[in-house]
């Protein structure tokens, strides 16, 4: 019979009882009162019968208990493995792609290193000083190049400009030339005179007869003297002509020569000049970006550090993963222990009273690992030396 | 030839870290996945330095010191310890196992180098 049926059964015989003690004779409720007494008694023997035989009502609890450590058991490693199954998939893929990375950014740190390998050495090729097997640096060349060209405009003004000299010059001898050949026509013109005064002397000597004879020959031998004289004024007037013609064409040579343009020259010069001074620029300019070129390369070496510095996540990811799996073990091991105790002792009172000491001692145990990571940022850890 | 160092890990992305922040300051690196690999390499192959994790497989780096330390070869070496550890205890015992020095992961591969050049130059 259910307690709620029992609980209905007292009250409705409490109502009655309450009813005739009320309303019949003192005769009827004292059966009553008794009639009640007797149903409390029975009441009490049913709960008391309880007490009495405790074996058959803990048999299928126990029962249901053990099916249920058994249960939980069996549940609870199923789960366990898949929940560790996952942490070793997890690991396994952390491992392929963290390797990956890491390998990435040693090749990365390599390239890095012939990068800046290479941007130093445009840089000491384009400033360096000294005289290698290489010969002159590119700003050595740029100078050389700029006084040669220099050296090269400076000689042919400087030719010009004694050209120019040159051409005064023979200006002077062609007017010292042309005096010679004017004096030549007057020895021409003294040696006609002679020649006249000549004639006149022979025919004086002619008419003053015998006693001029003498004269006569002397005043033949004054003509021939001045026939010569004005032969040789002849010929040197021929040879003065040349001179003067050799000095006319030379005259011109040279006049062509000094009247060159020299404005080429010098805007030659300044191109040149200006051309130089523009290399130079480019070739700073290409330095710089060189050594820029090497700057930024040194950030991206520092960058890839700190990238390989946090990237060591991984190994402390992998140990808190193990330690994790070893948690769950413990847990494991705790469900088992309780379950095997519970399933072993025979009342259930001391079932829990196992159970719990089962507990405390796996507890303890797992008071007692050691926690490998306790980092709790990928900042760099601390150094120290013995 | 550039000095020789033994690096042993289990992890095999913080043996690639070690080796590539050492051969490109032109460092030799031998690698080593846990204590007792480490020994055998260590003996096969005298090195300058041994960097070791502790906790591994087999024999941790703890042992592995101690082991070292046994052999005539590794009485005067310097051995690092690089490791996840950081405890006091856990140093302390380091340093009465032989320990030349104590590095806490993750580490700063330049930081890495100047310990490195610190103590075999």
């Amino acid at each position: 019979m259910s307690s709620a049926k029992f609980v209905a059964l007292i009250c409705i015989s409490a109502l009655l009882v309450g009813l005739t003690v009320w309303f019949a004779d003192p005769v009827w409720g004292v059966l009553a009162v008794i009639a009640l007494a007797g149903l409390v008694l029975l009441i009490g023997l049913r709960n008391g019968g309880g007490q009495v035989a405790p074996v058959d009502a803990e048999a299928p609890l126990r029962g249901e208990l053990n099916g249920l450590m058994a249960d939980l058991e069996r549940e609870e490693k199923a789960q366990v493995q898949l929940g560790i199954q996952d942490m070793e998939r997890v690991k396994e893929l952390l491992r392929h792609a963290i390797d990956e990375l890491v390998r990435r950014f040693g090749d990365m740190n390599a390239h890095i290193q012939s990068q800046r390998d290479l941007a130093i050495s445009i840089v000491s090729a384009m400033s360096s000083h000294e005289h290698g097997a290489e010969g002159v640096s590119f700003s050595e060349f740029v100078l050389n190049t700029s006084t040669t060209m220099e050296a090269f405009v400076d000689n042919t003004v400087n030719t010009s400009r004694i050209a120019m000299g040159l051409v005064e010059t023979m200006e002077a001898i062609d007017h010292e030339v042309n005096a010679i050949i004017a004096i030549l026509s007057e020895i021409e013109s003294i040696a006609k005179q002679t020649n006249l005064l000549a004639l006149n002397a022979a025919i004086e000597a002619a008419r003053a007869g015998e006693a001029g004879r003498g004269f006569a020959v002397v005043a033949d031998e004054v003509r021939a003297l001045s026939q010569r004289t004005n032969q040789f004024s002849q010929q040197i007037r021929g040879h003065m002509d040349g001179v003067h013609g050799s000095l006319v064409k030379a005259h011109e040579s040279i006049y062509s020569v000094a009247s060159m343009d020299m404005n080429f020259a010098l805007q030659s010069k300044q191109r040149v000049q200006s051309t130089m001074t523009r290399i130079g620029e480019i070739n700073q300019g290409m330095s710089q970006s060189a050594r820029r070129i090497d700057e930024s390369a040194e950030k991206v070496a520092v960058e890839v550090n700190a990238a390989v510095t946090a990237l060591q996540f991984q190994d402390m990811g992998n140990q808190l993963i193990e330690h994790a799996q070893q948690r769950i073990n413990i847990v494991t091991q705790m469900i088992e222990g309780i379950s095997g105790r519970i399933r072993q002792s025979g009342q259930l009172s001391d079932a829990l009273l196992q159970a719990r000491s089962a507990l405390r001692e796996s507890a303890q145990q797992a008071a007692q690992g050691n926690h490998p990571v306790k980092q709790k940022s990928m900042s760099s850890g601390d150094i120290e030396l013995f | 030839m550039g000095k020789v160092v033994l690096t042993v890990d289990d992890s095999a992305s913080i043996r690639q870290m070690v080796a590539f922040t050492l051969k490109s300051a032109g460092y030799e690196v031998v690698e080593a996945v846990d204590g007792e690999d480490g020994l055998s390499k260590a003996k096969a192959k005298v090195a300058d330095l041994v960097l070791t994790d502790q906790n591994m497989p087999k024999m941790d780096g703890l042992t592995l010191i101690k082991s070292l330390r046994g052999l005539p070869d590794y009485r005067n070496k310097p051995i690092l310890m690089l490791t996840t550890e950081s405890s006091d205890a856990m140093k302390a015992s380091g340093k009465a196992a032989g320990a030349t020095g104590w590095l806490v992961k993750p580490f700063d591969p330049q930081k890495l180098l100047e310990v490195v050049k610190k103590v075999i130059g």
